[in-house]
């Protein structure tokens, strides 16, 4: 038997004799995939039996949990409110349907029609079939229009009396498609920022570029085209936006964003340059190289006393004495690989990261105590195991401080990942959790 | 100030989490089921009454495995035994393996629920046979009118399937996300 699957299945059944098992424990010293492989097959076998376990539990209890159901007498009322349920919600559904088509129709939004309302820098080119004409503010524009920004020209599109307003900035191409049935556009390079006021939803605006299609029906957001790929992020509102190469479409909130390319993942992000520091004043005696006291305070962790923005993975220095604060957000790595993180805090800090987007998940991978900045090194600790990341996902990081009297406060997080030296995680690849009052 | 010792529900939730990593890697040092759910009984009580020592800011699983290990060793020493995956080292490296791997067991757990879903027939009661009632091969082999050897290989190729469909459902997930 030399094997090593049939010498780890041979010691789970409890079959090896002491040479195999020697044999066994050689080739697991040998490499440390050996001892996860075999971990992993330990693991497997435990989970079998809790698996099947449980399974025989439920077979066995289903005939007690049968009897402890409620009485027929109850079970035909139930199957009443069901008919019913299943004869008057639909005629309900439809009759809701019905009333809010007409609200609809009958408060149809205002509909403007399309004029240059404003042209700064000189060099602004319209082409209306196949000539170019002489681009003026108050020029109305028609279908087909093709409106070019060279690189010192923004020009605003208004849709008075509709507050629709369309800015296109230097070094754009936009195309009026039609009017007829809705607002549909074609921006074929360079960048737009759209303030959209309510659209009919039978006639939404449509931008179409080489790579999405945005729909909209009534919102705050900027279009960026460049040669293979769009980026869509939204100010107010929402954008259904779709990836022409294969249909698939995702709706873009408020505060998010989204890139239609060939190799990313199509799917609504949260904004980035930024990550929320929340900080909860302590009072009294406390520990201040532990969290127990920050986790007895009543106000820890849904109303802090105060909290502000930081635009990179680091507090300012020597801030206060006497708080906890916690740096939470999300971690939005720009490759696939694996990163390695560093917290240094003073005086006591933790770093936290989620192997999803949610703060219920996260795992503690660092923690420092009275580092100085930037010393990543001071302690073992202070650095995390190499971690796995995916590019276009997001990823909850949260960092926690605990500072005391002295004044000496600090907190920053760096890492190092495929292509990146060691440095604080800067605010491009960091967006906010909502602040304390809008969650 | 609440402590360790006043909450309860504090150990509960973390030793709920902890206990399929702890469970597997008793598994792996002791290869004995209920010699292995006698000692993982064992440890939730040392880690029940030792509580109040565990301080939150180092992970619940790394606290708990050491506390397993030790008691791994003063198992071996009340049975005299002297099996080789007693080495200290050895059962170190094990269990440093073991917390490294915690968040992929976790989700290998979760794959191989919808697995086992999927054995068919024969296998599946031998898999019953074997890990619920916990029976050596020869007594499945004379429960199901089967050669002891036939059980193995049965069990080996199942156990094999189950690791493909879990490293599939893995790889499925990880395009996905």
């Amino acid at each position: 038997m030399n094997d090593p699957q049939e010498l780890i299945d041979s010691y789970l059944d409890g079959e090896l004799t002491t040479e195999q098992e020697k044999r066994l424990a050689d080739w697991l010293t040998a490499d440390r995939e050996h001892m996860r492989r075999f971990v992993r097959e330990a693991h497997l076998q435990r989970q079998l039996r809790d698996i099947l376990l449980a399974q025989s539990f439920q077979v066995k209890t289903r005939p007690l949990v049968a009897k402890l159901e409620p009485p027929a007498a109850l079970s035909l009322i139930t199957a009443a409110v069901l008919a019913f349920r299943r004869v008057w919600l639909p005629f309900a559904v439809c009759l809701v349907l019905a009333i809010t088509g007409f609200g609809i129709w009958y408060f149809n939004p205002t509909v403007g029609q399309p004029a240059l309302t404003e042209i700064q820098g000189s060099g602004l080119i319209l082409e209306r079939a196949g000539h170019r004409l002489r681009a003026t503010v108050g020029i109305h524009l028609e279908p087909g229009d093709l409106l070019r920004t060279p690189g010192n020209v923004t020009a605003v599109i208004g849709y008075a009396p509709e507050q629709t307003r369309i800015t296109l900035l230097p070094g754009t191409e936009f195309k009026l498609t039609t009017l007829s049935r809705g607002k549909l556009f074609d921006l074929g390079m360079g960048k737009l920022e759209a303030s959209v006021a309510r659209q009919s939803p039978f006639h939404p605006m449509i931008l179409s570029t080489p790579q999405s299609k945005a729909r909209v029906v009534g919102t705050k957001f900027t279009l960026t085209v460049t040669t293979n790929a769009t980026r869509l992020d939204v100010t107010e509102g929402k954008v259904r936006f779709t990836r022409l190469s294969d249909e698939q479409f995702v709706l873009v909130t408020a505060g998010h964003y989204a890139v239609a390319a060939s190799d990313y993942e199509l799917a609504a992000l949260p904004a980035t340059g930024k990550i929320l520091r929340e900080w909860w004043t302590m009072s009294g005696s406390f520990d201040s190289h532990s969290f127990i006291g920050l986790m007895s305070n009543p106000k820890f962790p849904d109303h802090p006393d105060g909290w502000d923005y930081l635009v990179h993975f680091e507090t300012p220095r020597n801030w206060g004495t006497n708080y906890g604060a916690s740096v939470c957000g999300y971690l939005l790595p720009p490759t696939t690989g694996d990163y390695t993180f560093w917290i240094a805090a003073g005086h006591y800090g933790e770093l936290f990261l989620s192997p999803d987007d949610t703060p219920q998940n996260r795992r503690w991978i660092a923690h420092a105590y009275n580092a100085l900045p930037h010393d990543w090194d001071e302690s073992r600790n202070q650095q995390s195991a190499s971690i796995t990341l995916q590019a276009g996902r997001k990823y909850y990081i949260e960092a926690r401080q605990m500072q005391g009297t002295d004044e000496d406060d600090y907190l920053a997080v760096a890492w190092q990942g495929p292509g990146r030296q060691r440095e604080v995680i800067p605010g491009e690849f960091l967006a906010p959790l909502q602040p304390p009052k809008e969650r | 100030m609440q402590t360790n010792k006043d909450n309860p529900e504090q150990f509960t939730r973390l030793w709920t989490e902890a206990q399929p990593i702890l469970a597997g890697y008793l598994c792996a040092v002791v290869p004995d089921f209920q010699e292995a759910e006698d000692l993982l009984q064992d440890v939730a009580v040392v880690l029940l009454r030792k509580f109040p020592e565990y301080k939150p800011e180092q992970p619940f699983v790394g606290w708990a495995i050491g506390v397993a290990k030790r008691e791994v060793l003063m198992s071996r020493r009340r049975h005299a035994r002297s099996r080789i995956f007693y080495q200290a080292d050895l059962m170190e490296r094990l269990a440093e393996v073991c917390e490294e791997l915690t968040p992929e067991l976790e989700e290998r757990s979760r794959a191989l629920r919808e697995c086992v879903r999927t054995v068919p027939g024969r296998a599946a009661e031998l898999l019953r046979l074997r890990y619920e009632e916990c029976l050596k091969f020869d007594l499945i082999a004379a429960r199901v009118g089967m050669a002891a050897v036939a059980v193995r290989v049965m069990l080996s190729r199942t156990r094999a399937t189950l690791r493909e469909c879990i490293e599939r459902k893995l790889k499925f997930q990880n395009s996905r996300s």
